[in-house]
């Protein structure tokens, strides 16, 4: 029967690669669908854009702001507008019942994992590549600068970590939607917190090397939640 | 060879003279702050609230660390023993850190004239009793299953791990952003702290960590209890079907 | 190639399986009938590695659960009753996506045959969006086989087919098993396609070879 034993052991050769193949087929057929349905991304346009207005009016800003109001309203739009699209990560799966298909693969399935967060990732960076514009147009603000661009990476990781965590974490749950901004916040809130502080030195003319402390605070928290992302995630994603 | 009857009731007897210490300790300490602890020079009376303050914090902080390493062990090999602790754990810690941010901010008014201070332990612990909260949430929300206590587990780990970052995080902010009376709270740390004042805080501490102890194994013991009906009434129901 | 024992299976204290056994060889098809709710989809799950148990012993193609259970998915095509497909995607882009997350490295032709078995060639390249229920099904059918894997578990694999469509699926199933596959599915009737395979009834959490001591005939045409 060496029609049946042959293809495993084709398989079994090229372990290494199929684990970023899976991370790959992942990631490629989440933004297959999200193109084809854009919705997600209109939503989180016109919220991030009608984020900005509500806090002109309410705050009763000028078009110039200074670097704390500035800061402030860039992180926590971008935080809000992030919950967004952590939703589209995993309802897709659910909605359409397809976890059997992903935890069936032969694999460590943290693979699952990092295809969704690099999802998250390209996301947030859409949020921000729309952001930064915003800030300049509405509030005089230029965060057009390579270390602004590098804190937002850095935010982005941990902050995309900890959502695509949770939202499979809510997956079953029955008032996800409600969930997950609670669960979300709050232990991203050493990410806000140093995305804030540092960009608001950078513009008030603080050079890089003085904002370290926060830059090290960033990368030590993505370090923690990639970790627990990968050795869990496998377990998660069981029924 | 003992039968689980006898099992049981040796369990309950050392349950419940547990609890009767337990309760003792809480009046000795009671008695210890308000009488036995010296007055405090700077802010007077008000100060004995310190010591529970102090102790509901450690509780607190305690209990989270008990409840995610239990989830981290029940990541590893999945025992139910593991998630009873876990989720009782979080809910004696979680009436200990809302006690911890009472007391403190009950505490503040007199002497600072605020409810509320940038204070990094006082944020950390509001952020942590979120976490808290949200764990319930999600217990509760989650269909009663295989994975419950799996993703409860992840979300205790996930929680824990970020208390810290939490803490450093403001702490850094509290460099750059210094407020003046941060330093005369920092002046009541354990290193300031006189004899007397050293043994009520540890009498408090010790009390409040044994109740913790104790409503720990009433609570494990009523969610096993709480199994054990489950299963007699599926057992009943599955009897009764033709 | 599966070889169960004493396979004990709770749900939040409530027994399913218990002391269930089978055995399955080489080339063999095995169809299970039971009630609704007797647990036939939780065992095709446990088999499938999707699902862990309380205790017994599990193994598939030599692999034992939960040890091995990448090895065990490895060899294992599970089809569930809730189709395992994108509905934005194509057809085509529904297989390219397990074809690479489960490593098969199979070229597009190979998958265009596969498509072409089941019926569906002329709908590749249309959203699964627009499929029949019939459709989803033989999509579900060509996913699973592609893989051609040596164990199958089919969860109720009739449900939704057309009279071609139950055609295909006993091509297939022969078709597998006379390439040394096994084959356990699920029904909870009688099925038109097994005539051959061995039927078992799961009752009280337990197998019963043919019809069951003192049930009623009637209750198997649930």
């Amino acid at each position: 029967m060496s029609e049946v034993t042959g293809h495993k052991k084709r398989r079994e050769s090229k372990m290494g690669a199929t684990y970023f193949r899976a991370v790959g087929a992942v990631f490629w057929k989440d933004a297959l669908s999200s193109m084809r349905s854009p919705e997600a991304l209109v939503v989180m346009v016109v919220f991030s854009l009608l984020t900005l207005l509500i806090y002109q009016f309410t705050f009763g800003l000028e078009s110039e702001v200074g670097a704390d109001v500035g800061a402030g309203i860039l992180w926590t739009t971008m935080a809000f507008a992030g919950v967004l699209g952590f939703y589209q990560a995993m309802a897709g799966e659910r909605e359409q019942g397809c976890l059997d298909g992903l935890r069936l693969a032969p694999l460590d399935r943290s693979a699952v994992f990092f295809g969704k967060w690099l999802g998250g990732l390209v996301h947030l960076g859409l949020v921000a590549s729309l952001l930064i514009p915003a800030m300049a147009i509405f509030f005089s603000l230029d965060l057009f600068n390579w270390e602004v661009a590098v804190i937002i990476l850095l935010f982005s990781i941990g902050y995309a970590a900890l959502g695509t965590l949770l939202a499979t974490m809510t997956m079953q749950s029955g008032a996800r939607e409600l969930l997950l901004p609670v669960l979300l916040l709050a232990p991203a809130f050493p990410l806000v917190l140093a995305g804030t502080q540092s960009t608001q030195a950078l513009v008030s003319g603080a050079s890089w090397s003085s904002i370290q402390a926060w830059i090290r605070l960033l990368v030590a928290c993505d370090a923690i939640f990639l970790s627990v992302a990968w050795m869990t995630y496998d377990r998660l994603l069981m029924e | 060879m003992k039968s689980t009857a006898q099992h049981e009731q040796n369990r309950n007897a050392m349950h419940k003279s547990l609890a009767v210490a337990s309760a003792v300790l809480c009046l000795v300490s009671l008695l210890m702050v308000l009488y036995y602890a010296p007055r405090e020079q700077v802010m007077g009376d008000v100060q004995r609230i310190f010591y529970f303050h102090v102790a509901a914090g450690w509780v607190g902080g305690l209990a989270f660390a008990v409840a995610a390493s239990s989830g981290g062990l029940y990541l590893w090999q999945a025992e139910e023993r593991y998630d009873d602790v876990e989720y009782a754990s979080i809910e004696i810690g979680l009436v200990f850190t809302l006690a911890n941010i009472l007391t403190g901010s009950i505490w503040a008014k007199p002497v600072w004239n605020t409810w509320w201070t940038w204070d990094p332990r006082l944020v950390t612990a509001s952020v942590m009793a979120v976490i808290y909260v949200g764990y319930l949430l999600l217990r509760r929300s989650l269909p009663e299953s295989a994975s419950r206590p799996t993703i409860t587990a992840g979300y205790a780990l996930l929680g824990f791990l970020s208390v810290p970052l939490t803490f450093f995080s403001i702490r850094l902010f509290r460099t750059i952003h210094p407020v003046v009376f941060v330093a005369a709270m920092d002046g009541l740390g354990m290193s300031s702290l006189r004899g007397r004042m050293m043994l009520t805080l540890l009498t408090c501490v010790l009390a409040f960590s044994l109740v913790y102890v104790v409503f720990l194994l009433f609570r494990i013991r009523l969610l096993q209890l709480g199994r054990r009906v489950r299963t007699m009434q599926w057992e009943q129901y599955d009897r009764q079907r033709p | 190639m599966i070889d169960v024992n004493n396979l004990e299976k709770r749900y939040a204290g409530r027994v399913v399986l218990s002391s269930l056994s089978l055995r399955v060889d080489k080339g063999e098809g095995v169809n299970i009938v039971g009630r609704n709710g007797s647990g036939k989809t939780t065992l095709l799950r446990v088999l499938a590695s999707l699902v862990g148990f309380q205790s017994g012993y599990v193994a598939i193609g030599g692999y034992t659960l939960p040890a091995e259970s990448i090895a065990v998915r490895r060899c294992v095509g599970f089809l569930s009753h809730r189709a395992q497909l994108y509905t934005s995607l194509t057809a085509m882009e529904n297989l390219r996506f397990y074809n690479r997350l489960y490593a098969l490295g199979l070229e597009s032709s190979r998958l265009e045959r596969q498509l072409e078995r089941v019926g569906l060639r002329a709908w590749q390249d249309e959203q699964v969006a627009y499929f029949s229920r019939g459709m989803i099904q033989r999509l579900e059918l060509a996913r699973v086989i592609a893989a051609e894997p040596d164990v199958l578990l089919l969860d109720e694999p009739e449900n939704g087919l057309d009279d071609d469509g139950l055609e295909i699926l006993k091509d297939i199933l022969g078709e597998a098993c006379a390439q040394g596959r096994v084959i356990v599915m699920s029904s909870h009737r009688s099925s038109a396609v097994t005539t051959d395979f061995r039927k078992l009834v799961l009752e009280s959490g337990m197998l019963h070879e043919g019809r069951a001591r003192g049930m009623k005939a009637k209750v198997l045409d649930v």
